[in-house]
């Protein structure tokens, strides 16, 4: 039982992290259109960034969330301006041939990020040491400090998404947008601007959540690949463009992993989460927590 | 009204559902072989989603449909094809990229026994609607009146018993409708039984040999042309509305 | 002989040209083993994504799960051979069925997906087959790996001391993988694949039973994947769950057609030119370079090239300055009149080289 309530916990606070980078997908899905292959990579960048401004200023990641979180809105916005906008404005492109060319375009940037942090930094693992160290014991059950205090930020920022989402112009613009672009474009919201925004905040959130995931799990170059999926997954079983959706369905895919690991093995962790993928998209391609009804 | 004994389409009790919106309900309604048939409504009437129903695109959420004594109903949309209904879209879609001959010769592949005899099909159907010149060109570089013969003669090259043709006028200058009017007034006196929607009143009463009035999803009159445009109920739902205007010169 | 001569006339006129060219490299232009060795992965890694070319070239649905049939094809003719002494030959017929066998089981679940969900149901079914092939090490080697035992020169084992043999078995596999692609793109298939990828529903309208098309089309496209996995396997000696099933692999074969021209028939093979050297060239152990910088100089010439076009090098088009001809009347609205000049022509390759294994 206690077994079962430390997998339930682990899975949790790990899974805020994922709910958190995976939103900033959704969001980008949801409003782009943009399959963004390299999301893991900028999870990893967050990360690097994290332990990079530990090892060289002694900047604690909680600290570190806000340069980290400015560079990462900055390439999103370039990545976007120069990368994506591009496909969109080749002339006589058809919109699938548009996005496959996104879609291998940001798989190459993902190649891109994974091997520059490969000749920066070597491919051994690299972490930030000896932060936020203390373990708590709840009734048997054990919680790290790092873990807890990852949740809680992710949680707040995700809140914060929310609330901008809900109260500001932008996020409302954003959200019409989701809901009906066509709309969106006739009441003169300027549909380059809003994917232009969206975009960078995703990839800011990313990066927000891999400075925090930094404090205790290490990082490689190649660390961004498992992330992918991961994101992709949340994104999924959270519904297209849902963006509560996906936070919620963090935390399943947390749950889902670590009970896999603990109850089956631990390198087969991904397994059931790889195959839960399928099954949900084959039986329920709208999302499991979605109750609209799919549109692709 | 082409007199037959055995109705050729057979609707009952069609309804189709989209989470609460009821887009058809409980539509009832033949279709006699050799029979031209007009289907009208204004916007949102639940024309396209009867077509849709017709043709296996959408599930009927309750009725059923039959074409001759094949249950059509249940059946995915190629199946549907393969029993004889063909249609056309609303909004062209045809196979981008693709030349006039090969949208043709697809249709053909899937009913002909060889690639040689749906290329065959395909320029049997290209005489029929006199596009010989056009076969090589791709189809997006075609103005719009040629796109709307391509997707009728994709449909005819299924050698289909019932046509199904939505909203062709739509997008066409009167010279390109008298055009496609004379196409599909040859195509139905050769026997092919055929439903057209039609926004354009006049299209409508010039073309067919009966008319189904559709109003929100029910169905609220039906009968020879000239009878249902006199109808109080056609009047105030439709006419009332958005096309008042054409109904200053029938045809 | 009909087909044969077909080929002979049309694209098979180049093609056969190019053939006699490849095959004949080795005597007059190949002279160290390293360049030998660069060329015959070329053509390995040209075969698998000819085939790749079928389901997700002409039908649009894009697989980034090729690797499971390479994998296989690698896997299963290693296995027959390592766990059960039978002959590599067998291996390479038995590893196409389990890859199409497998094509028809995992395609009736993933085909039902469309677009982006099909990419990701394949590029998660790869990494399933890389993380179990890890797992259960006592059956296939698990992380470390395998590796066939020497036989020396044993053609009847298909084993070679002599490395042009598998430069030649290479450029026959890419030759048969091409001249397929080739049939199928003219065939009724072909044709019904391509109607899928322009609009399924357009194309159910109009009889295609889409999902049985697409499924013929995935089996189809899982033979040469399967065979270019047991060539290499043989050539190679050596494979591992990474290089087998992993994420590098799945996109490879992918990449290799985008930079080309997915859908286009020479698309592969163009893009296979280009970017297998260049993953070699600044791969191998001659090089001085820091781990990691071969695999973004590839990169940045995947991102350089789909930036110019993104529909990959056969869509690019020479510029000159010949007049437009008159815009015809009434085009759809929405869509503007492509210019109807003949563009498929083929700019200079660019001569950056890169590599992307063992990261
Ligand atoms: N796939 C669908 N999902 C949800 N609602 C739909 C769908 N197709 C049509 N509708 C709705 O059903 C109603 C009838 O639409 P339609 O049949 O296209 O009308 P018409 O062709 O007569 O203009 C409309 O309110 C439309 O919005
Ligand atoms: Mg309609």
């Amino acid at each position: 039982m206690t077994t079962l309530v430390q997998t339930l916990v682990s899975g949790i606070l790990v899974g805020g992290l994922y709910g958190l980078f995976s939103s900033g997908l959704t969001l980008i899905f949801g409003i782009t259109r943009v399959i963004n292959f390299a999301h893991g990579d900028f999870v990893t960048l967050g990360m690097y960034g994290a332990v990079l401004l530990f090892a060289s200023l002694g900047l604690s990641p909680l600290i570190g969330i806000i340069p980290v979180a400015i560079l990462s809105f900055l390439i999103g916005a370039i990545v976007y301006r120069v990368i994506v906008r591009r496909t969109l404005s080749v002339k006589g492109i058809s919109a699938i041939d548009a996005q496959h060319g996104q879609l291998v375009l940001t798989l190459a940037v993902s190649i891109l990020i994974s091997n520059l942090l490969l000749m920066f930094f070597g491919p051994s693992p690299r972490a930030v040491q000896g932060v936020l160290p203390a373990v708590y014991e709840v009734f048997g059950v054990y919680i790290q400090q790092a873990r807890l205090v990852s949740f809680l930020i992710a949680l707040v920022v995700f809140l914060l998404l929310y609330i901008a989402l809900q109260r500001t112009l932008y996020g409302k613009a954003i959200r019409a947008t989701v809901d009906d672009r066509d709309m969106a474009s006739m009441v003169g919201i300027d549909p380059n601007k809003v994917y232009a925004v969206s975009f960078s905040v995703g990839i800011m959130l990313t990066g927000i959540a891999g400075c925090v995931l930094a404090t205790y799990y290490p990082v490689t170059p190649t660390t961004g690949a498992g992330f992918l999926i991961i994101a992709f997954v949340t994104v999924v079983m959270g519904g297209l463009g849902n963006i509560v959706g996906a936070f919620v369905a963090g935390l399943l895919v947390g749950i889902i992993q670590q009970v896999t690991a603990i109850y089956v093995a631990v390198d087969l962790q991904d397994v059931g989460l790889f195959l839960a993928f399928v099954l949900v998209l084959v039986l329920r391609p709208q999302g499991i927590l979605s109750g609209r009804k799919a549109s692709a | 009204m082409a007199a037959s004994t055995e109705p050729l389409l057979r609707v009952e009790g069609l309804t189709v559902r989209f989470g609460g919106l009821v887009a058809v309900n409980d539509v009832n309604f033949t279709v006699a072989e050799g029979e031209l048939l007009g289907i009208i409504g204004p916007n949102g009437a639940g024309k396209t989603t009867t077509f849709n129903a017709v043709a296996g695109a959408v599930r009927p959420t309750s009725g059923t449909i039959r074409i001759g004594d094949a249950l059509v109903s249940g059946r995915p949309p190629e199946r549907v094809a393969r029993l004889g209904i063909a249609r056309t879209f609303q909004s062209v879609r045809l196979f981008k990229a693709m030349s006039v001959a090969e949208n043709v010769t697809l249709s053909a592949s899937t009913v002909c026994p060889s690639m040689g005899a749906s290329r065959e099909r395909a320029a049997e159907v290209a005489e029929l609607l006199g596009m010989q010149a056009l076969q090589d060109s791709r189809v997006d570089e075609l103005p719009l009146a040629d796109q709307k013969r391509v997707e009728i003669a994709r449909a005819l090259a299924l050698r289909p018993r019932l046509l199904l043709l939505d909203e062709m006028m739509s997008g066409l200058n009167q010279a390109e409708t008298r055009d496609l009017i004379g196409v599909i007034t040859t195509l139905n006196s050769d026997g092919l039984t055929t439903i057209v929607i039609e926004h354009v009143l006049r299209v409508i009463m010039e073309l067919s040999h009966r008319v189904l009035v559709l109003d929100h999803g029910v169905m609220i009159a039906e009968g020879p042309p000239r009878e249902v445009m006199s109808d109080p109920r056609v009047v105030e739902a439709y006419l009332g509305r958005s096309a008042a205007a054409n109904l200053g010169e029938p045809a | 002989m009909t087909a044969l001569g077909k080929l002979l006339r049309s694209t098979g006129g180049l093609g056969t040209v190019v053939l006699v060219l490849v095959a004949s490299l080795p005597l007059w232009f190949i002279q160290s083993s390293f360049v030998l060795s660069v060329a015959t992965l070329t053509l390995i890694f040209m075969a698998a994504s000819l085939g790749w070319n079928v389901i997700s070239g002409f039908g649009g649905q894009i697989s980034f799960g090729h690797s499971i049939f390479f994998g296989l094809g690698a896997y299963t003719t290693a296995l027959l051979q390592v766990r059960y002494h039978l002959n590599a030959y067998v291996g390479v017929v038995l590893g196409v069925v389990v890859a199409v066998v497998l094509a028809v089981l995992l395609g009736a679940v993933t085909l039902r997906l469309r677009g982006i969900y099909f990419s990701l149901a394949t590029f998660a079914l790869t990494l399933v087959f890389a993380i179990l092939t890890g797992h259960y090490e006592g059956f296939t080697g698990g992380e470390v790996g395998l590796t066939l035992p020497l036989l020396g020169d044993a053609p009847g084992q298909f084993s070679f001391d002599n490395k042009v043999v598998f430069y030649w078995i290479a450029t026959l596999l890419a030759a048969l993988a091409f001249v397929a692609t080739w049939l199928v793109l003219r065939s009724r298939l072909g044709l019904q694949l391509r109607a899928i990828q322009a609009d399924q529903e357009a194309a159910q309208a109009s009889g295609v039973l889409a999902f049985r098309v697409k499924l013929v089309g995935l089996a189809i496209s899982a033979v040469p994947a399967a065979l270019a996995g047991s060539v290499y396997m043989q050539y190679v000696a050596f494979i591992d769950p990474d290089s087998a099933f992993g994420a590098t692999v799945a996109t490879q074969i992918a990449v290799i057609a985008f930079v080309g021209g997915a859908g286009k028939l020479w698309g592969p093979v163009i893009g296979a030119v280009i970017l297998v050297p260049l993953q070699q060239l600044l791969n191998s152990s001659l090089s001085a370079y820091p781990a990691g910088f071969n695999l973004v100089v590839y990169a940045l010439v995947v991102l350089v090239i789909l930036w110019i076009e993104p529909r990959g090098i056969m869509s690019m088009r020479i510029r000159r300055r010949t007049p437009r001809p008159p815009a015809r009347d009434a085009a759809p609205p929405g869509d503007s009149v492509p210019d109807p000049r003949p563009v498929d022509a083929v700019s200079a390759t660019p001569s950056v080289p890169t590599s992307r294994n063992g990261s």
